[in-house]
């Protein structure tokens, strides 16, 4: 098939635009035409980055959101996985449990966070679980979605040679499900960072979304934006980063790009 | 095709009446989780006045105005990105660069500009839901990948200019546009409902967090139900407007792993 643009190449094209805004931001604020306290440029936030990371001050908070997300995510992986393969092999199970699903799946979770800290009180706990809801959903419908999408012929194909029960699970099923059970694990975690950065301005004192919160309020702007800084950081690392590894584990699977939604 | 109705139905009214008996048996402190029954009771009495109205409206209108926004900005950018390389190169970066940042960080920053306001909320829930549409055209590359024997078939039947644009090239770029357009109606209710959580200016978000500050835990329930209700209706809405408008794409739309 013959494509009107073909794929754009070179690292430099992807690093020429941002390059050019930050000059031009740089500029702008230099030549006068943008109070630096309205908008600092690049060069002072850098050095305010750097200062910050000297300082150990970011570094805590960034240990903070961290640890949130690795229990969120380590708390909502292995039962999600579990009872999406579940949910996916059983007809029954699947449809007895769809409603429930549906309507946890379609809430913002954000919003769960009053029901969780009513519940566990109010503390670390809530934030944590309240961010593992939201992974832990996505990743049952994306392992269901994987189960589901193994095409008949594979299974009949495995179950000629003689595999049945836990060695057609294990050598047929599983692995055919695999790509896209590690998809809904990038998208998962993706989710989970959304939501530990959303409970950390709504409801905490420490981690990257209260340091952003205070920042804001106290209109600190070089805070403000070193703290935009070191979160998207952290989303671009957590997509790219996760998704070369999936690629590296399962050579089989059609390669994907990152920050492609499913 | 009986059963596939049944045992949701039984399953769902199975739950309900074990939380309801649960409750009334005292098991479950009906304080921290009011039946069924009871939830319901102060949604009509809510109903009834004229305070839920308002934030109910406030919430669909914030989310209206930011989807808005985005879906005309989206769709602009997102064709153009398509058509000439030049902007492509321009603003695929950058995109790219902004995508992963999870939206809600873009809160503190907008207000510091915008100010705690409608204006700040709106934008900060319109970022991301503009963001989508266009990685979802540059994924399946919908103009830019667009069958180069389409556009020779469309201009060999005299279509050119703005004829080949609305009869050849928007129809082939609507699917993936709509995959972007769903996904970006999901993000943007979660963006608003978390921004209205932390502004605490009304709408079912500010409803929600306010009843639970001040402990009215039937009226959190309450907002909880209407926040999920409208969290199926914007997820499985504009499926159903796809359906109508698309019925040769249902596939590609189906929410990935639901059947």
């Amino acid at each position: 098939m013959s494509k009107v643009q073909g794929r754009g190449s070179g690292w430099w094209r992807a690093a020429a635009s941002p390059v050019v805004v930050a000059v031009v931001w740089e500029l702008a604020v230099g030549a006068g035409l943008v109070r630096p306290s309205y908008l600092p440029p690049p060069s002072r936030l850098v050095a305010r980055l750097t200062a910050l990371m000297a300082g150990g001050d970011l570094w805590g908070h960034l240990l903070v959101t961290l640890g949130r997300l690795g229990a969120s995510f380590v708390l909502a992986v292995v039962p999600a996985v579990a009872i999406g393969l579940a949910l996916g092999m059983w007809r029954g199970v699947r449809l007895a449990t769809e409603p429930i699903l549906t309507a946890f799946y379609a809430i913002p979770k954000i919003a769960l966070l009053p029901l969780v800290m009513l519940i566990l009180g109010v503390g670390e706990r809530s934030l944590v679980a309240t961010a593992a809801i939201t992974g832990f959903l996505q990743m049952i419908v994306s392992t269901m979605g994987g189960v589901l999408a193994v095409e008949r012929t594979v299974l009949e194909a495995g179950q000629n040679y003689g595999a049945t029960g836990w060695r057609l699970f294990r050598y047929v099923l599983f692995p055919s499900a695999l790509p896209e059970i590690f998809t809904g694990m990038r998208i998962g975690l993706s989710l989970t960072l959304v939501l530990v950065i959303a409970v950390e301005l709504t409801a905490a004192q420490e981690g990257l979304g209260a340091f952003l919160w205070n920042a804001g309020q106290t209109l600190a702007v070089d805070n403000l934006f070193c703290g935009f800084a070191v979160i998207g950081a952290l989303g671009l690392v957590l997509t790219h980063g996760l998704d070369a590894l999936g690629n590296l584990l399962m050579p089989w699977r059609e390669r994907t790009s990152a920050a492609l939604f499913a | 095709m009986k059963r596939d109705v049944a045992i949701p139905l039984v399953a769902s009214v199975a739950v309900l009446a074990l939380w309801e008996a649960l409750v009334r048996a005292g098991a479950l402190r009906a304080s921290f989780f009011p039946p069924p029954t009871e939830v319901a009771r102060t949604l009509v009495a809510l109903a009834g006045g004229r305070e839920l109205w308002g934030h109910i409206g406030a919430t669909v209108a914030r989310l209206g105005a930011a989807f808005l926004l985005a879906l005309v900005a989206g769709t602009i950018l997102g064709l153009a990105m398509g058509w000439w390389g030049a902007v492509r190169m321009a603003a695929d970066p950058l995109v790219r660069l902004l995508f992963p940042i999870p939206s809600i960080a873009f809160f503190p920053v907008v207000i510091y500009y915008l100010g705690l306001n409608e204006m700040g909320l709106v934008i900060t829930a319109a970022i991301t839901p503009f963001l989508l549409p266009l990685i979802v055209v540059q994924a399946s590359a919908a103009v830019g990948g667009l069958d180069r024997t389409l556009l020779d078939a469309g201009r060999h039947d005299g279509a050119a200019g703005g004829r080949l644009f609305t009869r050849v090239i928007l129809p082939a770029a609507l699917p993936p546009l709509f995959v972007g357009y769903r996904l970006a109606l999901g993000v943007g209710l979660i963006v608003t409902v978390a921004a209205e959580l932390v502004m605490g200016k009304g709408g079912l978000g500010g409803f929600l967090w306010h009843s639970w500050q001040i402990l009215r835990i039937d009226d959190m329930y309450a907002a909880l139900v209407l926040i999920a209700g409208l969290g199926v209706l914007v997820t499985y809405g504009l499926e159903a407007v796809a359906e109508r408008l698309m019925p040769w794409q249902v596939d590609l739309l189906r929410i990935k792993g639901q059947r």
